[in-house]
């Protein structure tokens, strides 16, 4: 799970790296005359749609490779293209006394480098907190938000700068044909946002399952009985969610799956935690009529009291039996909805997530 | 954290991890522990600056209100004279000239040894007579007497306004004879002449009285519920109650006037049940099984006790003084009270619908830090709920008349069992404010729900009462509430190495604690209850005649503010108030309620004007009143006895039939809830709700 959260945490870093100028191929170093100002203004495009393209390659490791290790080197890659890029452009004289737009071009390089190097960072630290609860995983989707926003404003401002150095030496800037990359982009962003929209329905009913264990492993009936009532108004709603929310380009693997989990989580609430109350009330039950019972002479014992003891006792017993069955049963039923969950969203950013290098 | 009215049993949060401060054992009024905890004070109070350029006024008049409540003992002349110092309190402490704590000890000696020798000179009614004109009580320093000339009336009248009473109001007949008005003086002379004695022995002794008193003075002129103990953390932690033996489960304290006081009550225990007593109600008779009837008025606390602990004692009749200085009387049963049992016990009211009742009177919490067993009372409420559930009830009355608050975290988690998810209040600690939110999702109970509050409901439970009522997820149903919107937390002072020195015996350190008010509560809407109260959706007024107690009437309180902060949070659907007041108020018209409110306005009214003159009528006037308002509440209860049957859950009732015992008082218990009023009201309430929300 870990894994996906990583790649879904870099959504959106790359919807704003394109450019509207001509995509320059990386594999041969050309060479810019930076007194003419086109060749001054490709000479930084150069350097930002390479960074463009490595973070393509990365965002396609992320979610093809499951080798944690080969993802990191792909960041690090990305960390390192940026640096490098931004050291280049640094170098740049002004144009014609003017270094505005290279300062921009910066200014946004170094925005972008620290949203790899520092945010990434907190990124991660968030995904620990957003396993153990939906305002964590919550928080956790804002921050990205609010990194992409960051990203935003930096880029509008390079753009600008763009725009302004373009009108100033009379470069007439054409939206070209969406390239290979940028459709790529686009499309990974849409699986990415989808896949995220759909977890979110799911782990809203999972941790709530989480915590209701807990509570039974701590024997807290009241835990219990407020992560049931959750647990059941969550996955009911989500149920209705997804099918508002329908397919992915009329793939409904994802949400079938996800709908599976959600019935469980239903079912589980609806059929199980009351048993499972009733297992401890009946042990409570129990103690107290043992004491109450231990407590008499037994010449002032009644043949009531025996029966009410018997009772209890077998109450008791009966509970330890479901109590066990529901905790085997669940442990069935929670293993299959996670896993065919997880399997889904597998296969589901396999088939969408478009092939990079 | 605690939120308490009073200083209640709480034992929730005690922080340990203290700026370890010598507090030295004294004989000799050196200044070092007030210093220290002007010192303390001033850094962790919530509002240190109330108190900036007049901290001395308010400290001297703190101590002296508390010590000499009805300004019986001091005079303008002592504050210009012998308790010059008083003035310019400030500077004595920095100054380190305490030692007018040793002239205040003497003043206070002689004046209660001239007070017991003033009581020598009435012989007669006659003579007592010639006292006329009733005392009110002070509120500040001016209002007390000019010189020692006038003290010697002042406590004549206030002899006869006892005598009066006693004779007028406390016994049973409008006449009196002569020889039964001077045996009841004679007895009233002995009776007076023993409390000062017993005042006079708490300054004797090496307890140093004065000096604590001085001290818990500085810490309540910050604001009343700041406190200093007089006892120690030892004591504090120490088990009170055996669960070996039977007992009511409360605590006994003397208080600053020597009185026998409620200090605590055991969860759970006889006296908690009853909800009828409460930390601070004075304990002043008690007639047993046998019809012996043991008067508490001046005898010491060993002797209570001893009273108390005698087999004959196991049910018993006890006569209070509430807080709010109201005569109240009361039937116990001790009873063992082991603290694994629920302190919380669920009801079923069964009458045109199945109604759950849970009374709450503290918001205790076991929680010492360490205990991952912790067991507060939000599970223990939220245990019941979960039977009561299972009982298919139909609505809920969740009772916090009388409850003066405890757990800050306690409350906050009660609530998250009403309330699916969101912010429940904002706290204010210095400068910080946070939010705090609904811990776990999802609620326990969802059905229909009202919330039985008083005069009485303080702190803890005004923020239930508030954020369930902000959020219209319950009906608040009762009279307003106490206004207590700050927070205390428990401070030992004193480091536990210190306590045992074996080395220097002579030199051991006394180990106090403190509670201390350190936040602000604030609505969801940043505004603020403190001095207000929260005002119930449904009036039922509290039927008292006693004073006053609620926190707007301190001149020591915390000043109320509000913060501009406006919390977002999902309201449930509006209720349909004017429907369902316009019910309330036909019932209350109807079943005499509104006439009984009217009587106890006139009584209220009748005993503060009783000392002007002494006049024999107003006293008939009273005992009428009084008279009346017994005859109406006897009734009311009469009035739709058969609404509900009281009931035990299923739980209950296999526990309960086993031991006969527990059968007998649960009886009792299920009978008073039949009969209670305010309960039977609220049972009307919450049909009317159904009914209307249906």
């Amino acid at each position: 799970m870990k894994r996906k959260l990583l790649q879904l945490s870099l959504m959106g870093l790359l919807t704003f790296l394109t450019l509207s100028l001509d995509a320059y191929q990386r594999k041969k170093e050309p060479q810019f005359d930076l007194n003419k100002s086109l060749d001054y203004m490709q000479a930084i495009s150069h350097e930002t749609s390479q960074i463009s393209q490595d973070m393509m390659s990365y965002i396609s490791a992320a979610a093809h490779s499951k080798r944690a290790k080969k993802i990191d080197k792909r960041r690090q890659e990305v960390v390192g293209t940026i640096f490098q890029a931004a050291r280049k452009i640094k170098r740049m004289p002004d144009f014609r006394g003017d270094g505005s737009y290279r300062d921009a071009a910066i200014a946004y390089l170094e925005v972008r480098y620290r949203v790899m190097n520092e945010d990434y960072a907190q990124i991660v630290d968030m995904e620990e907190l957003a396993q153990e609860s939906y305002d964590g995983m919550e928080a956790y989707l804002l921050m990205k938000e609010k990194v992409d926003e960051k990203l935003d404003a930096a880029f509008l401002e390079f753009k600008e700068g763009q725009r302004k150095f373009a009108s100033d030496n009379n470069i007439t800037l054409v939206d070209g044909e969406k390239d290979k990359l940028s459709i790529a982009m686009e499309k990974t962003g849409r699986v990415n946002k989808y896949n995220n929209q759909v977890y979110l329905i799911y782990w809203k009913s999972r941790i709530e399952e989480k915590h209701l264990w807990k509570a039974v492993k701590a024997g807290d009936l009241s835990a219990m009985e407020q992560r049931k009532n959750s647990m059941l108004q969550y996955s009911q709603e989500g149920l209705v969610k997804l099918q508002e929310l329908g397919g992915f380009d009329g793939d409904k693997g994802l949400i079938i799956a996800c709908g599976k989990a959600l019935r469980f989580f239903e079912a589980h609430a609806n059929n199980d935690v009351d048993k499972l109350q009733e297992f401890f009330l009946s042990k409570e039950q129990f103690e107290n009529v043992k004491k109450a019972y231990d407590n008499k002479r037994s010449s002032d014992r009644t043949q009531e009291d025996v029966d009410r003891y018997n009772n209890a006792l077998k109450k008791y017993n009966g509970g330890i039996d479901t109590y066990n069955n529901v905790v085997a049963s669940t442990n069935k039923g929670r293993t299959a909805a996670i896993n065919g969950y997880n399997e889904a969203s597998d296969k589901f950013r396999n088939r969408h997530t478009p092939r990079y290098k | 954290m605690s939120v308490c009215r009073n200083s209640s049993w709480v034992l929730i949060l005690l922080s340990f991890a203290l700026s370890a401060m010598p507090v030295r054992a004294q004989s000799d009024y050196d200044c070092s522990t007030a210093q220290t905890l002007k010192e303390f004070l001033d850094e962790r109070h919530i509002e240190p600056e109330s108190l900036e350029g007049q901290w001395s006024q308010a400290v001297a008049t703190s101590f002296i209100l508390r010590l000499d409540p009805q300004g019986l003992l001091f005079t303008q002349e002592d504050f210009k004279g012998p308790l010059s110092s008083l003035n310019e309190l400030e500077s004595v402490i920095k100054e380190d000239a305490c030692a007018f704590l040793n002239d205040f000890n003497d003043l206070l000696t002689a004046r209660l040894t001239a007070l017991d020798s003033v009581l020598n000179t009435i012989k007669t009614v006659e003579e007592l007579n010639a006292y006329q004109q009733g005392n009110t009580r002070p509120l500040s320093l001016d209002a007390y007497v000019g010189s020692v000339n006038d003290l010697r009336n002042r406590w004549g009248s206030h002899i006869r306004m006892v005598f009066m009473k006693d004779i007028y109001l406390e016994s049973g007949e409008v006449e009196t004879s002569a020889e039964a008005q001077s045996a009841e003086l004679t007895r009233l002379l002995e009776q007076e002449h023993c409390k000062l004695q017993k005042k006079l022995s708490l300054l004797d002794d090496e307890s140093n009285f004065v000096s604590k008193a001085f001290f818990n003075a500085m810490a309540m002129a910050y604001d009343s519920h700041t406190r200093y103990y007089r006892f120690s953390l030892t004591d504090m932690l120490s088990a009170f109650f055996s669960e070996s033996d039977e007992s009511y489960g409360f605590k006994l304290t003397e208080n600053e006037q020597g009185e026998i006081a409620v200090s605590k009550l055991l969860p759970g225990g006889p006296a908690w049940r009853s909800n009828e007593i409460h930390v601070g109600d004075v304990l002043l008779k008690m007639k047993l099984s046998d019809d012996t009837e043991l008067d508490f008025n001046c005898i010491s606390l060993d002797e209570v006790s001893r009273s108390i602990s005698k087999k004959a004692a196991k049910n018993a009749e006890l006569t209070l003084l509430t807080t709010s200085r109201e005569l109240k009387t009361i039937k116990l049963r001790k009873e063992k009270v082991t603290t694994d049992e629920n302190a919380v016990r669920g009801y079923v009211l069964n009458g045109e619908k199945k109604i759950g009742y849970i009374s709450l009177p503290d918001f205790y919490s076991t929680d010492d830090g360490d205990d991952e067993e912790e067991r507060g009372c939000s599970r223990d409420v939220a245990r019941e709920l979960i039977k009561l559930k299972r009982e298919k009830i139909e609505g809920l009355i969740f009772d916090l008349r009388d409850n003066g608050g405890g757990s800050l975290r306690e409350a906050v988690e009660l609530l998250g069992i009403f309330i699916e998810e969101g912010p429940l209040t904002l706290i204010q600690r210095k400068d910080k404010i946070t939010l705090l939110r609904d811990q776990n999702r999802g609620a326990i109970y969802l059905g229909p729900l009202v919330v039985l509050v008083n005069g009485q409901s303080a702190s803890a439970s005004e923020l239930v009462a508030s954020t369930l009522k902000d959020y219209n997820r319950a009906l608040i149903v009762g009279d307003t509430t106490f206004g207590k919107a700050v927070g205390q937390l428990y401070r030992t002072i004193g480091s536990e190495t210190d306590d045992g020195d074996q080395e220097n015996p002579t030199d051991k350190l006394e180990r106090a604690l403190m509670k201390i008010t350190t936040s602000r509560l604030f609505r969801l809407k940043g505004d603020s209850y403190q001095g207000l109260g929260v005002a119930p959706h449904i009036y039922v007024p509290d039927l008292l005649d006693g004073e006053d107690e609620k926190e707007s009437f301190d001149p020591f309180s915390v000043t109320r503010q509000q913060v501009d902060r406006d919390t977002y949070f999902k309201k449930y659907p509006d209720f349909p108030l004017s429907d369902l007041q316009a019910e309330n108020e036909l019932r209350l018209e109807k079943n005499g309620f509104s006439k009984l409110r009217l009587i106890s306005d006139s009584l209220r009214h009748g005993k503060q004007v009783l000392g002007d003159g002494f006049k024999k009528e107003n006293f008939i006037g009273v005992r009428r009143l009084q008279q009346e308002k017994k005859r109406g509440l006897e009734k009311l209860r009469l009035v739709g006895a058969q609404t509900f049957e009281a009931q035990n859950h299923e739980f209950d009732k296999t526990i309960i039939s086993m031991d006969s015992k527990k059968n007998a008082i649960e009886s009792m218990t299920l009978k008073n809830l039949q009969n209670n009023i305010y309960i039977r009201n609220a049972y009307a309430v919450i049909l009317d709700l159904i009914r209307t929300t249906d």
